[in-house]
């Protein structure tokens, strides 16, 4: 044997495992595709803080912006052999008040107006699905139903997994469906619709690859379509189209370093869409273990998008066609941070979760002239269980 | 939780089962599928045994018909053929003819003619495998599975009990172990790497909460002839015992990859602590001197030159 001609140190590995997984006993114990042999209940309690709004920013109303409190439920079941069902519930509060729209300050800079009575909402959803498993890949179908005060959705969505002969390379992809409906809470004095809908499908494909024992890679493509009401009732003047498509694509790396016994996560995704939006996202997670029990996982996130082509800086009934100030619309850069402790054991896992994100004009890619008085910022809690018996 | 141990012999060697269950009755049931999976491969793959699938694949190779394979035996095969190309064809399962010359409890050499003569009979490229159908380029060649099945069973009776919902237990059979997960209170197995020269010794303890470990070493099966020890790892291109590492044991995420990364680094003689070092896997090694090598040993036992 000559060192020249000698296979890289991981894929001799690489391919004993392969050609190990495709042996029955053993591809039954490999991750991923096992379904659970126990049923799992988790609960999440997570807790979603915005920032006040900008006193010198807030032309009228209160600065206070929207807390979130969010109750989540997940039981999953084996049913037969092959099958797992899970069921999702999330019950969740909204409170606080969110930007009625943009007027131009004293400065001729906008400024908000913000809504004047406080939001107290509560959305409860409720999402089943089914997973069947064999032992080269899986098949879910999911159905969902989430209803607020002045909102309902029905949503349903098919995924699969497939695994190549070799266990080299994975396939996924995938459909989902909704619609939805929204009556708007009315208030004396503002001329709001009646009830309106929209319904929205998407798909993506991806494909994944094991370079070496230490390092997986996915690619993948997504589109997205909307159709219907897409404009905020509860704005001044806000009218959009009443289609929207997009498209985008994900790249993903997971990187372990054996001596550190650590993961890199790194995740991009590049979005565009016919509105005029265009954004990108960089994250990268670090999960480090510590100890047979412990992980660490602290991330930072980047994001930055253009604006819609019909986003304006203040509202105006002067003009006419498609308009929004909406900050979600307006040229940004986000920025957030955070990290995760968890504690797991063979019954059970414990997470304790915190992130804080900054949006801002200064933090886009490209430069921004005027920025959205409304962007936020804001803080992320979360503290979860789960349980296996 | 219940413990319950579960022993017997297999494979020609002694097993064990230890499994963790809510009840005693239901470890009890556990382990018994547990030994029934072993069996199974044992009476499959057996080459004892006439009514065993390599029994049928010889008759096969000598009517000079191909052989239909099952998925589990082709999956076998082909992860056989991943094995010798990435060794450059040390591990060899069509070796095993090598027995009629080395008879380990005689005491005495083969000769060189005897050898010459099974040489032609080995090697795992006169073999090819069609559309699920096996065809041997002679008629008098032989498969032996032996030289991994039982590490594989030792994997495939872990997938049982996790089938059957136990996550607290370790399967070992005859020194190659496969962890089903740690005790219930989160602790690893503690498991005694064997010395290769002091019968009862142990070389090193290693906590293994999940995964697999295989040993194996000269120590197995041996001759001594005019002082001179001969084990019974055999190169497939000399017929005769490869020198080089006296035991090596390999962590691995499945026991066949341990067994087969152990026979490996064994069959590589000089080259292999190279060999284990290039795939990455935790190991440990002692060499004919006595010298101990590897990722897993502790600071006092550690001798690197």
């Amino acid at each position: 044997m000559t060192s020249s001609s000698k296979p890289s140190r991981s894929t001799r590995l690489a391919a004993l495992t392969g050609a190990a997984l495709t042996l029955p006993a053993i591809a039954q114990l490999a991750h991923g595709n096992t379904p659970t042999a126990k049923t799992e209940f988790g609960y999440r309690y997570s807790q979603y803080q915005e920032d006040d709004a900008d006193k010198d920013k807030v032309f009228v109303g209160s600065p206070e912006r929207y807390e979130v409190k969010n109750h989540q439920f997940r039981l999953a079941t084996p049913v037969g052999d092959d099958k797992v069902l899970t069921i999702d519930a999330d019950y969740e509060t909204v409170s606080g008040a969110s930007a009625y729209g943009t007027a131009a300050g004293p400065d001729g800079k906008p400024m908000l107006i913000m809504s004047g009575a406080s939001i107290d909402d509560t959305r409860k959803d409720l999402l089943a699905s089914l997973r069947t498993s064999r032992e080269d890949g899986s098949l879910t179908f999911a159905l969902g139903y989430s209803t607020e005060k002045d909102y309902e959705a029905f949503n349903g969505a098919v995924a699969f997994e497939k695994l190549s002969a070799d266990r080299i390379t994975t396939w996924s992809g995938g459909v989902g469906f909704s619609s939805d409906t929204i009556e708007p809470v009315q208030t004396d004095g503002i001329n709001r619709i009646d009830s309106d809908d929209k319904w929205s499908a998407n798909g993506f494909l991806a494909v994944a690859k094991v370079l070496s024992p230490l390092w997986q890679v996915q690619g993948g493509v997504f589109a997205a379509l909307w159709d219907g009401y897409l404009s905020d009732p509860y704005k001044a003047r806000d009218i959009r189209p009443d289609q929207r498509q997009a498209f985008g694509f994900t790249g993903r790396s997971r990187y372990y370093l054996k001596s550190l016994q650590a993961a890199l996560h790194t995740d991009y995704r590049f979005y565009n869409d016919d509105w005029g939006i265009e954004s990108h996202t960089l994250e990268f997670s670090w999960h480090q273990s510590l100890g047979d029990h412990f992980r660490i996982v602290p991330m930072v996130r980047y994001y930055s998008q253009s604006q819609a082509d019909f986003y304006v800086e203040t509202d105006s009934v002067l003009n006419t066609g498609n308009q929004s100030s909406d900050y979600r619309l307006s040229p940004f850069g986000a920025l957030s941070w955070g990290a995760s402790l968890i504690l797991e054991q063979p019954d059970y896992r414990i997470t304790l979760r915190g992130e804080q994100y900054e949006s801002d004009g200064d933090l886009a890619l490209k430069n921004v002239d005027v920025e959205n008085p409304a962007l936020v910022n804001y803080t992320l809690v979360t503290v979860g269980f789960d349980y296996r018996f | 939780m219940h413990y319950h141990r579960h022993s017997f012999q297999a494979m020609g060697s002694p097993c064990t089962v230890h499994l963790y269950a809510d009840t005693e009755s239901h470890a009890c049931a556990v382990a018994q599928q547990c030994e029934a999976e072993v069996r199974r491969l044992e009476q499959k793959y057996s080459r004892y045994r006439d009514d065993s699938i390599t029994a049928a694949i010889h008759a096969s190779a000598q009517s000079g018909n191909p052989f239909p394979l099952d998925h589990e035996t082709a999956a076998l095969l082909n992860y056989a053929h991943t094995a010798w190309e990435q060794s450059d064809g040390l591990f060899d399962i069509t070796s095993g003819i090598l027995r009629r010359a080395w008879d380990f409890r005689s005491g005495r050499l083969p000769s060189q003619q005897q050898i010459d003569e099974l040489l032609p009979r080995i090697g795992w490229n006169k073999l090819h495998i069609d559309n699920n159908l096996l065809h041997f380029a002679r008629p008098d060649m032989e498969i032996d599975f032996g030289g991994y099945v039982k590490e594989y069973a030792a994997d495939g009776a872990a997938a049982v009990a996790t089938q059957h919902g136990i996550q607290h237990g370790l399967v070992e059979l005859g020194g190659d172990i496969r962890v089903i997960g740690p005790h219930p209170d989160g602790r690893p197995w503690a498991i005694g790497i064997r010395h290769p020269r002091q019968p009862g010794a142990i070389l090193a303890t290693l906590p293994l909460q999940q995964g697999a470990l295989a040993s194996s070493g000269d120590y197995e099966r041996c001759l001594m002839v005019d002082g001179q020890r001969y084990g019974h790892i055999l190169n497939p291109r000399t017929g005769w015992p490869v020198r080089g590492l006296m035991a090596v044991s390999v962590v691995a995420d499945h026991c066949l990859l341990a067994g087969t990364a152990t026979t490996i680094a064994l069959l590589k003689g000089g080259n292999g602590i190279d060999w284990l070092n290039d795939l990455e896997l935790p190991w440990l090694a002692m060499d004919q001197n006595g010298q101990v090598y590897g990722t897993l040993t502790d600071p006092v036992s550690s001798a690197h030159a």
